[in-house]
């Protein structure tokens, strides 16, 4: 007697739990999604006012992306955020004939860091694409060296916002592959230079937490608890019963 | 009462004069309207990224782009229309894209270097979103056309596969952004493909592999063009004034 009402409670307290633990898992849709393995292209063209046309400031340069993190909701085909983070530390020797070049204020401009901030943005194409209308935040740090010294390192300012171009989505579940590109104009920090500043990237996201439950797995899950637990109340019931009939 | 043919071609030539100053002071501003169709000259850059992989999610990733690969052409910015729309033609300048086996040794399929020459990229009428004044961005789902010639080499060097060989894909992923800095300077970054940019690798059984290119471009307004309005009205002047002389 006393056993049968120990193994109800336990069950109880199990389906309890599993209810419990169900349901908020059932309402977090959203993956996150954190950097496997990924690079950035960096590619500089420096504006002339003088003759009024864009130069190639220098070759492009490929860096490691030291930190991504995606996070998704396939359900609402919703790309929740997207932050990507480099600090690369890339020496770029600019065009002779840019005006940075040319008034020799320096003649290699370093990228210390290039990130992207972007949030609420929409997964498109039956989720192989993403769009983000809302804006990004596309910021770069950059120092400078030339004939007279060098140029701490300072936060470029934009003059026309960053922006986040649609970009490709692969994947889902454990993993994502997204390749994309950002854009920003900014001013130098150290003089009246003008730099496009494109950030072209590949990376792949591993998923950080378990992935969520189909509803349907759920259910499954706790049927099989339910079944369990009447199986054990049949159990000790036709023990309980066997020992009036010994009696 | 009839004016002489001297009052009349002093009159046609300040017609002309006024016709002139008025359209020199009117062109920055009609240049700075942002309802028009900009065309755009690449003056600078090309393939700058590329990759071969086994899946278009790539995962595994099995070719890298050997070195940039200039392209010239022209990309053209309609703002005239709702949605913008970009359209373009690329082709690659003298270097090929060449893709090498991303570790040295280990062939893809018997292959360890694919070399597309002669490919031209081209899209008509893409939409595209302004994001914020001056920044444009493919609408999602664009595809443009790739086409050109396609060589395979496995490590001896021998070509594999009976390449060389053209390809054609016409429905090839088209994603990217423009920034106008001024008018008529823009700087364009375009990535064409995982997406529907396949080639068949290998031998005796070739398996596809997805291909991606990335062109970062300067574009400029075409020089030729500014050189032609500024000749042309050189020669109205000129012959509105040698009028006059004869007039008198």
């Amino acid at each position: 007697m006393g056993l049968s009402r120990h193994i109800r409670v336990l069950s109880t307290l199990l389906l309890a739990a599993a209810f419990a633990l169900a349901l908020p898992l059932a309402a977090r849709a959203t993956t996150t999604y954190t950097l496997q393995s990924g690079t950035l292209t960096l590619t500089v063209d420096e504006y002339s006012p003088t003759d009024g046309r864009l130069y190639r400031a220098a070759d492009p340069v490929k860096v490691a992306i030291d930190g991504a993190t995606v996070i998704l909701d396939p359900e609402t085909a919703a790309i929740a955020l997207l932050d990507l983070q480099a600090a690369p530390f890339v020496e770029l020797a600019l065009n002779p004939g840019t005006p940075s070049y040319e008034v020799d204020a320096y003649r290699t401009l370093i990228i210390d860091a290039f990130s992207v901030h972007a949030a609420d943005g929409a997964l498109l194409g039956n989720g192989s694409g993403f769009s983000f209308t809302g804006g990004a935040s596309v910021d770069a740090t950059l120092a400078g060296a030339g004939g007279y010294g060098s140029y701490a390192s300072a936060a470029a300012t934009p003059v026309m916002p960053g922006h986040l171009g649609t970009g490709s989505i692969y994947g889902g579940g454990d993993s994502v592959t997204l390749s994309g590109v950002a854009i920003g104009l900014y001013a130098s920090p150290f003089n009246d230079s003008r730099f496009v500043i494109t950030g072209n990237f590949d990376f792949i996201a591993t998923a950080s937490t378990a992935p969520v439950p189909e509803p349907g797995s759920v259910l499954l899950f706790l049927t099989g608890l339910g079944v369990a637990s009447f199986a054990g109340r049949d159990r000790t019931g036709g023990r309980r019963k066997g020992s009036e009939f010994a009696r | 009462m009839f004016p002489s043919p001297f009052r009349r071609s002093r009159a046609a030539f300040a017609l002309l004069a006024a016709a002139v100053t008025s359209s020199a002071l009117l062109a920055p501003v009609i240049g700075a309207q942002p309802c028009r169709a900009d065309l755009f000259y690449v003056q600078e850059g090309g393939v700058e990224g590329a990759v071969g992989c086994t899946t278009p999610a790539c995962t595994t990733q099995t070719f890298d782009l050997a070195g940039p690969a200039e392209v010239f052409g022209t990309l053209e910015i309609d703002t005239a229309v709702f949605p913008p729309t970009l359209s373009f033609d690329l082709t690659l300048w003298n270097t090929p894209v060449s893709l090498l086996e991303t570790v040295a040794g280990t062939e893809d399929n018997g292959v360890a270097e694919i070399e597309l020459s002669d490919v031209l990229y081209s899209a008509a009428g893409l939409p595209a979103t302004e994001m914020l004044p001056g920044t444009f961005s493919i609408d999602f789902g664009a595809t443009a056309t790739l086409d050109g010639d396609q060589t395979q080499w496995n490590d001896a060097n021998f070509s594999v596969n009976g390449t060389p060989a053209f390809f054609s894909d016409s429905d090839v992923q088209v994603t990217g952004s423009c920034l106008v800095v001024a008018p008529g300077d823009a700087s364009c970054s375009l990535s064409f493909g995982t997406g529907g940019f396949q080639l068949d690798v290998g031998d005796p059984v070739p398996a596809p592999r997805s291909l991606r290119h990335t062109m970062n471009l300067v574009l400029l307004p075409e020089p030729g063009e500014e050189l032609l309005l500024i000749s042309g009205v050189l020669g109205l002047l000129a012959v509105g004034r040698r009028r006059i002389a004869r007039a008198r």
